[in-house]
């Protein structure tokens, strides 16, 4: 490291808004003004901090130096592209940020990294997926940058307890591109007085890491790539052993994995008679997937088929809601998620608005179709129909809920259970009849069960979306590849909420 | 002035002759302003000057003992019409306010003073909002210097050179009795480095002295005749003395280049760290701006001394002009200068550096680059060229980089009255929306893009005026409470009863100028020092003559809904006010935390809400945050190994505003939502009550454990 360059040290960084960039840099002017080094240091505060992405710049230069030259150094007051020492990021996308302003650059620039990603608002208001591709931008600043060194500061931070500041002041010290010894570094967060010991903690991390990281930086991020690896369980019921048997036997193996976890969805949900009846259908699937070559095809459809089975029968109703609101687990989570110690008291409130529609679909469905058709009493039960917070954590709310689930027992009696469960085999006869004319537009349709989810209008539009892909699908079959087309229109349906996108795909597909 | 403390700024303000200051570039204006033996100071808040205006107004005891006036300024028109004082006393005076935007406003009374000129020196402060992170639209303040005839200085942005050159302001105008602008650029204005400073100095002449015996004379008043011999003077007496002192003073800088005298430099003395530094990268000065070719940097960019541009320019083939903006009013006068004297020296500008456009680092080293390659090429030094094989390049990456745009805070009290707004539009089809500047101008983006034009502050109203017709579906006006007491109770509701306007208008009332930085307003409902505040908007909106006006509680998403559909549906006609109130939550939050912190320690009952959000009962449809926009809530990888689509999540930073239950209820949305309220220090009924409902409810939580037991599975 030379300290007797005659350019000043460049350091940006790179964050949005509020996200601790100024504390960051107030410590290193503090840290070069306490060891004879003119610190200047701009930013842009104003719109630009309010969440939005911004940019910190700092350089450093040495007093010995200005005395010897009887002047002061002139230093700029923004990044120059091409000529940054150090950039910090301390967020992924802002990391992509900054290499596409070109700050970062493999001749001259230290990258230190967040891995973590904070989302944008235009990748989080997506009907489906909208996240970003997170290994492309890290691969990006890894091959753009002279060294590289990124690992999830945020969770260090989360685990230590300290400000993500205090990792990313570390790793700069780790980094070895300052002329200032670690004690320096520290002393520096001794004299801020504020949460000294966990930031000092948070220091040590990110110092540790960063050295770890400059000496190997092949093994730089083993990152979630991790290959599920799916073992064929068992059951201690018997019944239930039985019934993993037959999964076992009559269906291949690349299905195995989903049908297990659609098994145990049932089981949750309902009970191992609704886990047999999904078998059941699945197993005469799997006939008309083998009739039609699936074996090339790695059985996808029964394979999708199994994931989006299981979803549609575990539909979302009243019960269920009821009963995920009421288990042990529920109650551990929300404790957690305000840190409360076991003795602490934690209430909790459900923001709940049924309306007559979901009241009546959890009624007998001699009884749901009475409430909807006679005006009186659709009247009447629609008084009740109100927006309630329930304090689930008080008896009294809990035993509504507890109630509620046990609807369980009529389920199967219950008018939604009806609709639900004639659609499901609509879907299913269409995607059996579907594979004789083209597998991949069965896989295709079996797929658009994902358009189907969520609560009240949410699911009614979903289910208003894929009726319409439905409804043009012998339009749709004329194409050259039917199935690509199925699922243009689904990410379509799925990327804004008004449904335009959809039939002008729709228009689009039916004229081709 | 604001919920926020400035005790360490005001420290600094106190250092005396000879102490090293470290600190902000504007800070340290504001001290230099202090040395200069300011008498009055004024201004409207708005980034970059805020800080200015912020630490004065808690500055009392330091204005005391200087007998200064701080006062926060109405408008900016306001804080102009401030330096009258300066006409007929030798008062020094200054006021500040962001640019372009801010002079816009005060123009009328800049003229004017212009006209009349000054006695005491009057200095302008002004933030250039101009390039990155920029929040008006790009224009240059140059244009406003020229045509009221005042002076612009422009300086170096170094903390010795930035607060001289205050001083010097206050002397150029009294010199030549003219108003002086001192622009600051964004990045300048927030600048840490170093100065010495001076004693702070009380001023020579004081405001009681001119009440005592007032000075009035008819030369200064703007009616004819003096209005043309004002014009006169301007050209031939006060244009002649500023160019004097600014010779004497030696304001502009000559720096000798080491290798070239063939070519050199012009530039703004707010570009010169730049050009430094381009020249550096391409090996043409050191780290001390010694420079190989003469540089020119003028520190005073208005007026022009053509003698020494003259000077700089002859004998040499080619000079480069430096100034960022358009229109490049310095190149094209330097043209005539240059004409004028018959020097053929060439002038580049625009054409190798861009057009349009911030002057960034690597504009001006490709500028200056292109320059000497055509002027004097054997300088530059021959390009290092080294390779390195990239198989990602930047464009890749940048597709794959969404935009970031700033937004609304999260708990911020103005999210669920847009949400409302949105809820609206899908009961009765799209509106027709004049936004207005401040916080709520970030309604214009995703996720509620409400707002079709703004059009400048407090202004919302105002320019609805067209759509003054019977429509089924009103247009609605946004104004914040900012705006409102700027210009917006006069311009837009006071035009709106005046006109029978048939609109909606919606005053966002979140009790502080929020987006400059907090300041309290004269609806705030704080009580500051000894000032009383809490004038209600209702009672001004109803006082300007407008008889229908709702007020609403922001955060009841249901309570503001109805607003808008009765403001809609109403027989009435004439203007319908909806004041909708919600306190801005980051000042909020500064106040009541520590209050919060406290409580807790004394062993009070305080409840932490927080939402959080059950990740088995969300299916990933993210309505909610198509209707909310909040920061802290985001999306997490599905927990469910059959789902795709990540789940909606709560971030730690979640302040528990309440907006998430009343959107998921307003709107009907899905039933994943859950507030946890931590009980701090609990009463002993309380904790008593608890354990026992916990306990029975434990065991019915075991009794369902139980049953799921019997579906284990094993590895």
């Amino acid at each position: 490291m030379s300290t007797t360059t005659k350019q000043p040290i460049k350091l940006a960084i790179a964050a949005m808004g509020g996200q601790g960039g100024g504390v960051l840099s107030s410590w290193l002017v503090a840290l070069a003004e306490s060891n004879q080094y003119y610190a200047q240091y701009t930013s842009v505060p104003g719109v630009a901090q309010r969440t939005g992405s911004t940019i910190y710049y700092i350089e450093l230069f040495p007093e010995e130096l200005s005395k010897q030259a009887a002047k002061e150094p002139v230093m700029a007051l923004m990044p120059v592209e091409g000529d940054v020492d150090i950039v910090v990021a301390g967020e992924l996308v802002e990391a992509g940020r900054a290499v596409m302003r070109g700050i970062v650059t493999p001749e001259q620039t230290t990258f230190i990294v967040s891995t973590h990603r904070l989302y944008s608002q235009v990748e989080k208001e997506v009907l489906g997926d909208g996240r970003v591709n997170s290994g492309l931008i890290i691969a990006g600043a890894r091959e753009h940058a002279k060294n590289f060194i990124g690992f999830d500061m945020n969770q260090a931070a989360v685990d230590t307890g300290c400000m993500i500041s205090a990792i990313l002041f570390g790793s700069l010290a780790g980094s070895d591109q300052l002329p200032f010894e670690r004690s320096q570094f520290e002393d520096i967060i001794r004299q801020g007085g504020k949460a000294i010991e966990s930031n000092l903690a948070g220091f040590k991390i990110g110092y540790e890491r960063a050295r770890a990281l400059l000496n190997e930086p092949s093994v730089a991020s083993k990152d979630s790539s991790q290959e599920s690896k799916f073992k064929f369980p068992k059951a201690k019921q018997r019944e239930l052993q039985m019934l993993l048997a037959k999964v076992k036997s009559e269906l291949p193996d690349q299905t195995h994995e989903f049908t297990v976890e659609g098994i145990k969805r049932l089981l949750d949900y309902q009970d191992l008679a609704y886990a047999r009846d999904y078998v059941q259908l699945l197993i005469k699937l799997v006939k008309t997937d083998r009739a039609h070559d699936g074996g090339q095809y790695k059985f996808e459809l029964t394979r999708e088929v199994a994931r989006y089975l299981a979803l549609w029968m575990s539909y979302e109703d009243t019960i269920r809601v009821a009963d995920l609101k009421i288990r042990k687990k529920r109650f551990t989570r929300y404790k957690d998620h305000v840190k409360a110690r076991s003795d602490d008291v934690v209430h909790v409130i459900e923001f709940m608005h049924p309306r007559l529609e979901e009241v009546a679909d959890t009624m007998p469905s001699w009884l749901g179709k009475l409430i909807l058709g006679v005006t009186p009493l659709r009247k009447m039960v629609n008084y009740f129909c109100k927006e309630r917070k329930i304090h689930t954590s008080k008896l009294s709310g809990f035993l509504l809920l507890y109630t509620t689930a046990k609807f369980r027992a009529i389920r199967r009696s219950t008018l939604r259970f009806k609709r639900e469960h004639t659609r499901i085999d609509d879907w299913l006869t269409l995607v059996s009849n579907t594979t004789k004319i083209d597998y991949q537009s069965a896989v295709s349709i079996a797929q658009c069960q994902r358009l189907i989810k969520g609560y009240g209008d949410t699911h009614d539009r979903g289910w208003a979306s894929y009726s319409s892909i439905v409804a043009s699908l012998p339009n749709i079959l004329k194409n050259d590849e039917p199935s690509k087309v199925i699922t243009r229109l689904c990410d379509a349906a799925l990327a804004e909420e008004s449904g335009s996108q959809l039939s002008k795909e729709i228009n689009t597909a039916v004229i081709a | 002035m604001a919920e926020r403390s400035f005790v360490k700024e005001i420290g600094k303000l106190r250092l005396s002759d000879g102490d090293e200051f470290h600190g902000e570039g504007i800070l340290a204006v504001t001290k230099a302003l202090l040395q200069s033996g300011v008498s009055y100071v004024g201004g409207y808040q708005g980034a970059p000057v805020s800080h200015l205006m912020d630490v004065l107004a808690d500055a009392h005891d330091v204005l005391e003992e200087l007998d200064v006036h701080f006062e926060s300024s109405a408008s900016e028109a306001t804080a102009a019409a401030m330096l009258a004082a300066s006409i007929n006393y030798p008062l020094r005076g200054a006021v500040t306010w962001k640019s372009t935007v801010g002079t816009n406003v005060a123009s009328d009374a800049l003229s004017n003073i212009a006209s009349a000129g000054v006695k005491g020196g009057a200095l302008i402060i002004l933030g250039e909002d101009y390039g990155e992170g920029a929040s008006i639209m790009q224009e240059r303040t140059h244009a406003f210097a020229m045509k009221s005839q005042m002076w612009l200085i422009d300086p170096r942005p170094n903390l010795d050179t930035m607060t001289e050159m205050v001083e010097h302001g206050f002397r150029l105008s009294e010199a030549s009795n003219t108003p002086v602008m001192y622009q600051m650029r964004i990045r300048a204005c927030h600048m840490h480095g170093r100065f010495i400073a001076k004693d702070n100095r009380k001023g020579a002449f004081s405001r009681k002295e001119a009440l005592d015996k007032p000075v009035g004379s008819g030369d200064a008043i703007i009616l004819p005749p003096h209005t043309f011999r004002h014009e006169q003077e301007k050209i031939n007496d006060r244009w002649p003395a500023a160019i004097e002192y600014i010779r004497e003073a030696k304001l502009n800088e000559l720096m000798p280049g080491a290798r070239s005298d063939r070519v050199g430099i012009i530039t703004l003395g707010g570009h010169y760290n730049g050009v430094i530094r381009a020249l550096q990268g391409l090996g043409l000065s050191d780290s001390f701006g010694n420079s190989d070719v003469p540089l020119y940097v003028m520190n005073v960019s208005y007026p022009l001394v053509d003698d020494e541009l003259e000077n700089f320019c002859r004998d040499k083939d080619a000079v480069l002009m430096i100034e960022e903006g358009q229109p490049d009013f310095i190149e094209q006068n330097l043209h005539s200068i240059l004409r004028k004297a018959d020097i053929n020296t060439k002038l580049y500008g625009k054409d190798v550096l861009i057009k349009a456009g911030e002057y960034t680092g690597a504009v001006l080293r490709d500028g200056i680059k292109a320059f000497v390659k055509k002027t004097q090429p054997e300088l530059l030094a021959p390009p290092k060229k080294t390779v390195h094989e990239i198989s990602i390049p930047v464009e890749t990456i940048a597709k794959a980089i969404p935009e970031r745009p700033p937004g609304l805070c999260t708990g911020c009290p103005e999210r669920p009255f847009f949400t409302a707004m949105k809820l609206l539009q899908r009961e009765v089809g799209p509106l027709q929306v004049s936004a207005d500047i401040g916080c709520h101008s970030f309604a214009t983006l995703a996720p509620f893009n409400l707002g079709n034009t703004i059009v400048g502050y407090g202004l919302g109203a105002a320019s609805s005026s067209a759509f003054n017709l019977k429509h089924e579906r009103r247009p609605i006006s946004l104004m914040g409470d900012g705006g409102f007491w700027h210009n917006g109770l006069t311009s837009g509701i006071g035009n709106s009863v005046e006109n029978q306007h048939d609109g909606i208008t919606v005053v966002v009332d979140n009790g502080y100028s929020a987006a400059t930085g907090g300041q309290w307003i004269p609806s705030s409902k704080a009580v500051a020092n000894d000032r009383q505040y809490k004038i209600p908007i209702v009672d001004a909106v109803k006082g300007m003559g407008v008889t229908w006006v709702r007020r609403t509680q922001t955060y009841d998403i249901k309570q503001s809904l109805q607003a808008l559909r009765d403001a809609m549906a109403t027989d009435h006609v004439g203007p319908k006010v909806i004041v909708a109130e919600g306190e801005c939550m980051l000042n909020k939050t500064r106040r009541e935390k520590p209050l919060r912190v406290e409580k807790i320690k004394q062993g009070k009952r305080v409840v932490e809400q927080k939402f959080g959000i059950d990740d088995d009962v969300c299916t990933g449809d993210h309505s909610c945050i198509r209707l909310s926009g909040c920061p802290s809530l985001s999306i997490a990888d599905n927990p469910d190994p059959l789902r795709e689509d990540p789940v909606a999540k709560v971030e730690e930073s979640c302040v528990g505003c309440g907006v998430c239950g009343e959107v998921a209820h307003a709107a009907v949305l899905c039933p994943s939502f859950f507030r946890a309220d931590l009980v701090r220090n609990p009463g002993w009924f309380e904790k008593m009550r608890y354990t026992i409902g916990h306990a029975i409810i434990r065991f019915l939580q075991s009794g369902i454990e139980k049953k799921h037991a019997r579906w284990v599975m094993e590895d």
